[in-house]
């Protein structure tokens, strides 16, 4: 019997570029930092572009690490929601999610080499 | 106690009518079996009799909520292609808008397909195919005549071939030189082999019974699996689209916003106004598009479809009846909303340009 698909990251990461672009758009924020969740904005959209074509059934170390990236970047960004101080908490977050992402994806990419 | 035969389905003719629901095509038969009664008894037995020895009321419980099954899902397709066609352009435009945002200049790599072609043209075809089984059962309760049915398992053989023959085409495509991109290995969520495989094997062996009714069962019941499937794999795969359009919206909002603050202190009030206009009505249809949630519509097809397998295998009795065309109507009105929905966003951007 085939595995059973884990939940696609895509899922909450759709939620968190929405919340980032969101952010970014509030005249309240420094623009050197608007700019800085725009770019982290961009980048993690394109992620999700990619991680919404992959089935995960192997909760791998990296898939758990960008599943715990997106647990917090959300705290974080619910955070900024109430009080736009922590900017710099989102920015990190983001930045350590894209990192996490772009190993489960190079790790996706050799998982699928081995099978073709 | 259960009866059987053509005794059994005029018992249930009569609750129908009792019950407030027939089917369309019954309707006047029962009133011309009512209007004859009432001139002559041994006219509307002699009449009855005529109807049993053709045997068409056999079919007609089935016309009515298969042929409304055909129209809605062919109504359904038509909406969904320019939808799927337009992820694409939601993409490159919220690439766009990025740049401008981060304030970087456009390059040619924002305009890339996001989905390859050859990945909307096979969810296309899928599409295609489960519309073309619709039609192929209707036209089979409707058809009298063989050439008519043979027609129609005709067209829905050349769709499922062809299918088959993009998702063989398209599994070279994947493992090939195009594959570099992740967005190229689109088949780890939408892989339709199984379901394919299933249909061209029903092709194959789809005999057309010179009974009507035992043919419509045949084929529904034989198709059951590969198309619920297809559906299945379908709503998975939308859903998974609908990410990306909900992202692409969020980014050319704070795009929209971005501009009009920029443009405020540098533009006339007339400019200024007109492109309050054009970005409110770009807006609206955007949140048109956020709240379309077409992962549902194809749940409610899929819903309909089962419902309408589940009637062949029931006793057919006026609530199993009533069940079917509760949720056929669902799926109906829900496909009149989606409808209208992109009519009225394609008909925004008509007269925006």
């Amino acid at each position: 019997m085939p595995d059973q698909p884990l939940p696609n990251p895509a899922e909450q990461l759709g939620a968190v570029v929405s919340q980032l672009y969101e952010l970014a758009g509030n005249s309240a924020i420094p623009a050197d930092q608007r700019q800085a969740l725009f770019l982290k904005a961009h980048n993690l959209r394109g992620d999700l572009n990619e991680l919404v074509a992959l089935q995960f059934t192997n909760a791998t170390a990296n898939y758990q690490s960008v599943m715990a990236s997106l647990d917090k970047v959300t705290a974080a960004l619910n955070q900024a929601e109430q009080s736009i101080q922590n900017i710099t908490d989102v920015v990190n977050g983001a930045a350590q999610l894209a990192s996490s992402i772009d190993n489960l994806l190079q790790e996706a990419a050799q998982i699928a080499a081995k099978a073709g | 106690m259960r009866r059987s035969g053509v005794p059994a389905e005029r018992h249930i003719l009569q609750q129908n009518i009792s019950s407030g629901f027939l089917p369309k095509a019954a309707t006047s038969v029962w009133q011309t079996v009512q209007f004859i009664s009432r001139q002559s008894p041994v006219l509307a037995i002699l009449f009855c009799a005529a109807l049993l020895l053709s045997g068409c009321t056999t079919v007609n419980i089935y016309q009515d909520p298969v042929s409304k099954f055909q129209t809605a899902v062919n109504a359904a397709n038509d909406s969904i292609r320019p939808y799927l066609l337009g992820v694409n352009d939601l993409n490159a435009k919220a690439n766009l808008y990025d740049k401008v945002l981060m304030d970087k200049p456009w390059g040619t790599e924002d305009l890339t397909n996001a989905i390859p072609a050859a990945e909307i043209q096979v969810r296309l075809q899928a599409l295609s195919t489960i519309a073309s089984y619709a039609n192929a059962l209707a036209a089979v309760a409707n058809s009298k005549d063989v050439e008519n049915l043979t027609q129609a398992a005709n067209a829905l053989g050349d769709d499922v071939n062809g299918l088959s023959t993009t998702v063989q085409g398209l599994a070279a495509i994947r493992t090939g030189g195009n594959a570099q991109k992740p967005l190229a290995k689109q088949a780890a969520t939408l892989d339709l082999s199984g379901p394919v495989s299933s249909l061209v094997t029903l092709v194959g062996t789809l005999a057309i019974e010179h009974k009507q009714k035992a043919a419509v069962e045949t084929a529904i019941l034989n198709g059951n699996q590969p198309i619920n499937q297809l559906i299945g794999l379908l709503k998975g795969d939308l859903r998974s689209l609908t990410l990306m359009d909900n992202a692409s919206y969020a980014s050319i909002q704070a795009g929209m916003v971005f501009l009009y603050n920029n443009a405020r202190n540098k533009t006339d009030p007339k400019a200024l106004k007109d492109l309050i206009d054009q970005f409110v009505q770009e807006n609206d249809g955007l949140q048109t598009l956020r709240a379309l949630q077409v992962d549902s519509l194809l749940s409610d097809m899929q819903s309909a479809y089962t419902a309408l397998v589940t009637f062949a295998k029931s006793s057919k009795q006026p609530k199993d009846l009533a069940d079917l065309a509760g949720q056929i109507n669902v799926f109906t009105a829900h496909v009149k909303l989606f409808e209208n929905a992109i009519t009225s966003v394609q008909t925004a951007v008509q007269s925006s340009k």
